[in-house]
C-alpha cells in the first residue's frame, strides 16, 4: 500500500513514477546503498532494475536484471542514444504498475549516464509515465583519483549527477577529503555532495529530489556565480605613519604575492574602493621581495620570498596615517600571517576571503554565466540553439533562467546535452530581474561562452 | 527551434496522435509481444540537404538485435502502405 507521502510525490508528477539512476564505478559502494534503500522502512515500494548483479541481501520480487544495450535513434548523434534494455524492461514493468511506487536503475561502473537520462525524454510514452528524478553517483573517496583523471566514464558520472556521494571516507585524511570535495563541485557545480564511510546517508536526500524538475532550475550555488579573483583574501587597516612588519611562517608555496594599496574610504568600502587596482596589481608585472626586505606601497605585486625555515619578516613603511588595503594572494591563515606594529599584532577593520580563480586545467567542469537586465530573446534564442548544435555533444547539463526582454515571467530551462526543456516561471514582481545558467560539460571554453551569454544583452 | 515560442498545441497533439498510431501498427504488422518496445520519434533536422522532419521507428524485440526504420517525413505523413513495405524490406 503505498504512503500518503508517496502518493504525494507521485501525484507531484502528474502520476508519473519516479525514477532514480544509481552510477558509480565497481567498489564504491552502490550494491551496499542498494541493500540500505531496499530494506529500511521508508514506506516505497521500489523496482530495481540492476545492470550489475551485486549481492541484493534482500528478497524482492521486483528486481530485474538488464544488459547494457545501446541504441542510435539518429545514425552518430549521440544526443539521440538511449538504452535499448531499459526502454523494453520499463515498458514490461509499466504493466505491473499497481505493485510499486518508484523505480530505481543501477548502471555498471562503465556506463555512460548520457544514454539513461536521454531514454526517459525521447520517447513520449516513457515521458507520460515516467519521471526521471535525478542521477546518484557514489564515488569511492580513496580510489577516485585513480581514475579521474583518465576515466571518461568517471568524469561523466561526477558531471551528470545531481546527487555525489562521497564513500569510504574514513579511508582518506580530512584534507584530502576537503581537496576532493572541491575538486568534484568544480567539476560539477550543481550536484549536492554528501559525505559517507558505508554509503550510510539518509534515504530522503537521495530519492525524490527533484533533479530534472524546471522549478529547481532557479537553485544555483550563487557562490558559485561569484566573481574569481586572482587573491584569496583582503584586510583593511587603519595605520599611523611609521614602521610595521608582515610576519609570515612558512606554508604551501615558497612565495605568496601581496600588494598594498592607500585607500581613502573605511571598513568594506575599503575593500570595494581597492579591488580594481589589487586585479590590476595581480596580473601585472611582479617584484621580488627577500626577508628583512621592504614592502613597496601602491607599486606591482610584490613576491614575498619564504624559502628555508620561517619565520619571514618583511618590513612595511607608512608614509602618512590613513586606510591601508593589504591584498594577499593565500589566505593569511595558510601562513600564520600577521602585521605587527610597534605595540603587537594588529587586526584588520574589515576583511574578505575572495573567491580565487581556479587553474581550470579540469576536461570536465562547471561554467557559471550570470548578468544583470534583460536578454534579447531573438539572440538568446540563436546564441542556444547554435551552441546545442556545435557542443551538444560536449555539454553534459544545463540548467538556469533568463530575463526576456518585454516578458513578465522569468523563462526557466533545463538541459542534457541538446534536449532542451523549458517554461515561463511566475512573474518577477519587482525583483531584480537577472539572466544565469550553470553548463556542465567537457573542454568548455569559458570566455566563448561568457561572450556568447553577455552579447544576448539588451 | 524557438525557445521561448508558444507551442502549437494542436501540431503537437497530431504528431503525438500519428506516433501511437505508428506503434500500434507496427505491433500488430510484426505481431510483438508485451516483452517488445517500440518507439516512434519524429525528430526535426536542420543539417543542410536534410528534410525538415524525419520520423524514426524502433523496434526492440526481446531476444534480437533492435531494428530501425527512417522516414523522411512527418510521422502523420507514413502511411501504412510505405511502413509494411519498410518492415518488410
Amino acid at each position: 500500500m503505498a504512503t500518503a507521502m508517496d502518493e504525494v510525490a507521485i501525484d507531484k508528477h502528474n502520476g508519473r513514477v519516479p525514477v532514480t539512476v544509481l552510477t558509480g564505478f565497481l567498489g564504491s559502494g552502490k550494491t551496499t546503498l542498494l541493500n540500505r534503500i531496499l530494506s529500511e522502512q521508508h514506506g516505497k515500494r521500489i523496482a530495481v532494475i540492476e545492470n550489475e548483479f551485486g549481492e541484493i541481501g534482500v528478497d524482492q520480487e521486483l528486481v530485474i536484471g538488464a544488459e547494457e544495450e545501446l541504441f542510435e535513434m539518429n545514425n552518430g548523434c549521440i544526443c539521440c542514444t538511449v538504452r535499448g534494455d531499459l526502454i523494453r524492461i520499463l515498458g514490461t514493468l509499466m504493466k505491473r504498475r499497481e505493485k510499486f511506487d518508484y523505480i530505481l536503475i543501477e548502471t555498471t561502473g562503465l556506463a555512460d549516464p548520457g544514454p539513461v537520462a536521454q531514454t526517459f525524454f525521447v520517447d513520449d510514452e516513457m515521458r507520460d509515465k515516467l519521471h526521471l528524478d535525478g542521477i546518484v553517483t557514489l564515488v569511492d573517496a580513496r580510489h577516485v583519483l585513480l581514475h579521474l583523471d583518465d576515466s571518461s566514464e568517471a568524469q561523466e558520472q561526477i558531471a551528470f549527477a545531481d546527487v555525489i556521494i562521497l564513500n569510504k571516507t574514513d579511508l582518506v585524511s580530512a584534507d584530502e577529503l576537503n581537496a576532493l570535495e572541491a575538486r568534484i563541485h568544480r567539476m560539477n557545480a550543481n550536484a549536492k555532495i554528501l559525505r559517507s564511510q558505508q554509503a550510510d546517508v539518509p534515504i530522503p536526500e537521495i530519492l525524490d529530489q527533484g533533479g530534472f524538475d524546471l522549478d529547481r532550475a532557479l537553485e544555483i550555488d550563487d557562490k558559485f556565480l561569484e566573481p574569481e579573483y586572482p587573491f584569496e583574501w583582503g584586510g583593511a587597516y587603519h595605520l599611523e605613519a611609521g614602521d610595521y612588519r608582515a610576519v609570515l611562517q612558512g606554508g604551501p608555496d615558497p612565495a605568496m604575492g601581496a600588494f598594498v594599496v592607500p585607500v581613502y574610504s573605511r571598513g568594506e568600502d575599503a575593500l570595494k574602493a581597492a579591488e580594481m587596482a589589487a586585479v590590476l596589481a595581480f596580473s601585472g608585472e611582479e617584484q621580488s621581495v627577500q626577508p628583512g626586505g621592504e614592502i613597496a606601497i601602491g607599486d606591482h605585486l610584490q613576491q614575498l620570498q619564504l624559502e628555508g625555515d620561517g619565520p619571514f619578516a618583511f618590513l612595511l613603511r607608512i608614509p602618512k596615517s590613513g586606510v591601508y588595503v593589504v591584498f594577499t594572494q593565500h589566505h593569511p591563515d595558510e601562513f600564520e600571517m600577521q602585521l605587527h606594529g610597534a605595540a603587537g599584532p594588529l587586526e584588520a577593520e574589515a576583511s574578505r576571503a575572495f573567491k580565487p580563480d581556479h587553474e581550470h586545467d579540469e576536461e570536465v567542469t562547471s561554467v557559471g554565466l550570470v548578468t544583470d537586465g534583460d536578454m534579447d530573446p531573438r539572440r538568446f534564442n540563436e546564441w542556444m540553439q547554435k551552441l546545442l548544435m556545435e557542443k551538444g555533444t560536449d555539454i553534459f547539463r544545463m540548467k538556469g533562467f533568463v530575463a526576456i526582454k518585454g516578458k513578465n515571467e522569468r523563462f526557466l530551462f533545463q538541459g542534457v546535452h541538446m534536449l532542451f526543456d523549458g517554461k515561463p516561471d511566475k512573474p518577477w514582481n519587482g525583483a531584480p530581474r537577472k539572466s544565469q545558467i550553470v553548463l556542465i560539460g567537457r573542454n568548455l571554453n569559458r570566455e566563448e561562452l561568457t561572450e556568447g551569454f553577455l552579447a544576448c544583452r539588451c | 527551434m524557438d525557445l521561448f515560442g508558444n507551442r502549437d498545441d494542436a501540431a503537437e497533439l497530431a504528431r503525438r496522435l500519428a506516433e501511437t498510431r505508428l506503434k500500434s501498427t507496427v505491433r500488430q504488422m510484426l505481431q510483438l509481444g508485451e516483452n517488445d518496445a517500440v518507439m516512434v520519434t519524429e525528430l526535426a533536422c536542420s543539417e543542410p540537404g536534410c528534410p525538415p522532419r524525419e520520423t524514426v521507428i524502433a523496434v526492440l524485440a526481446d531476444g534480437q538485435p533492435p531494428q530501425q526504420r527512417k522516414f523522411h517525413q512527418a510521422a502523420a505523413d507514413v502511411d501504412e502502405v510505405h511502413l509494411l513495405a519498410a518492415l518488410l524490406g
